[in-house]
């Protein structure tokens, strides 16, 4: 069996699709599968051509405003032309990603992948319309944010050795344990669970060409309003810290229209 | 992007657009999408560098402003899969920042808050060269009553014409 998994995403880094995209081919032990991105010309082109020859196609997506970004349209839309054209049979199946709790709110992009499959003649096999997807997707980076906590821990406590003229290994390591490391991991793998467990079955739906009826999910563990609370927390800390912006006028009117 | 608060968002040919909406010019914004236009590439940024603009500095970099304060919102659009045509799409797409990256729970499910206080009403005209299948009807009233739901609409209206029938359509 020969799987593409077409992950989508318009932005250029810290895609969330790519994360969904690698954690499902990760869980597919058999057959040939590969990741695959349309962002030149060349790599649609390079996309094409492998097209005649796979017999499950997954497209991975983001959900903008309800549904599938207008660039993954000219995307399908091209996919639909060739397909016609050349007469490929195949299955698709789908994994959406919103940024809202619900995975339910995928729904509208999982129905127009189901269309468009049929436009094409393909057989739409099911999908996963997965909520939260921007959180579920950053919590990737909490072990790597424990590591780095953990290492200016260490670092603290060397500087007070040197400072106290007592610096050795025993000292630094003194009732040292990594909890914040271990907290950030256990965190990260507790609200990827239902990722985790309803990833691995589509997996492996995709691995046998099965049927892989549509089912959602979220993140686990955490009740709607924690989640709130978070994606609050995170949108400031994210506007003071990596975007340098204005983090007191994120809900408010811009004062002029042009920057 | 002026701030009349009656827009049109369409992506008609120049002849049928001055057909339509040759009687409108003064109270309406008439958005041509159309017309090149950057497309959402998903940065965030106009939520939490710029909030409220888009970093595109084309002519559509308040697009969202406009449609998000409107009071009345029409969409005429070739249907594409039970949805929007890819021009006008790109547009709703820009669109987000019209609203703020905070969520509050609605009808039972979370949804971004309003940045600008109005409520608007949205009348969506899909039309195509076809008859559309129950399916492409169903989806496309889904998908404005989502997208209402979104854009804090109060009344949503979504009408089915062939291109050729559009004149009759009521503005």
């Amino acid at each position: 069996m020969k799987t593409i998994i077409l992950s989508l995403s318009p932005r250029k880094s810290f895609s969330a699709s790519m994360y969904f995209s690698k954690v499902v081919k990760l869980f597919m032990t058999k057959g040939e599968v590969s990741i695959a991105t349309i962002k030149t010309q060349k790599e649609y082109l390079n996309f094409e051509k492998q097209l005649t020859d796979i017999d499950n196609l997954v497209i991975v997506t983001p959900v903008y405003v309800d549904t599938i970004p207008s660039t993954v349209l000219e995307i399908l839309v091209k996919i639909q032309k060739f397909a016609q054209d050349k007469k490929i049979a195949l299955n698709v199946y789908a994994m959406t990603n919103c940024g809202f709790y619900e995975g339910e709110q995928n729904q509208l992009a999982q129905k127009t992948i189901e269309m468009w499959s049929r436009k094409c003649g393909f057989i739409y096999k099911g999908g996963l319309g997965i909520g939260a997807g921007v959180m579920v997707a950053f919590t990737r980076t909490l072990p790597f944010i424990g590591i780095a906590i953990e290492c200016l821990i260490l670092l603290i406590r060397v500087i007070m050795c040197i400072a106290a003229g007592s610096l050795t290994v025993q000292n630094v390591f003194y009732h040292y344990f990594p909890y914040t490391f271990l907290i950030q991991t256990g965190l990260y793998l507790l609200w990827n669970m239902g990722f985790f467990v309803n990833g691995f079955r589509f997996a492996k739906k995709i691995e046998k060409s099965g049927d892989s009826p549509l089912k959602y999910t979220t993140l686990w563990f955490c009740p709607r309003f924690l989640f709130v609370i978070i994606a609050t927390i995170y949108w400031i800390v994210a506007s003071v810290i990596w975007y340098k912006g204005p983090f007191w006028r994120l809900h408010k009117e811009p004062k002029r229209a042009k920057r | 992007m002026d701030k009349r608060k009656k827009v049109i968002l369409h992506d008609l040919p120049d002849d049928m657009a001055k057909k339509l909406f040759a009687t409108l010019a003064d109270d309406y914004l008439i958005i041509n999408a159309n017309e090149k236009a950057a497309k959402c590439v998903g940065c965030f940024e106009c939520w939490l560098k710029t909030p409220g603009v888009c970093k595109f500095a084309d002519k559509f970099q308040t697009v969202g402003q406009a449609i998000l304060s409107s009071e009345k919102l029409m969409i005429v659009s070739e249907m594409l899969y039970g949805g929007l045509s890819i021009p006008v799409k790109r547009l709703i797409d820009r669109s987000i920042p019209g609203i703020t990256p905070f969520f509050k729970k609605k009808r039972g499910q979370l949804h971004h808050l309003q940045r600008y206080k109005s409520e608007t009403e949205i009348k969506a005209v899909f039309y195509g060269t076809e008859d559309f299948s129950e399916e492409e009807k169903l989806q496309a009233i889904h998908y404005i009553e989502a997208m209402g739901l979104n854009f804090y609409s109060k009344q949503n209206e979504v009408i089915f014409a062939k291109f050729d029938d559009l004149g009759e359509v009521k503005i």
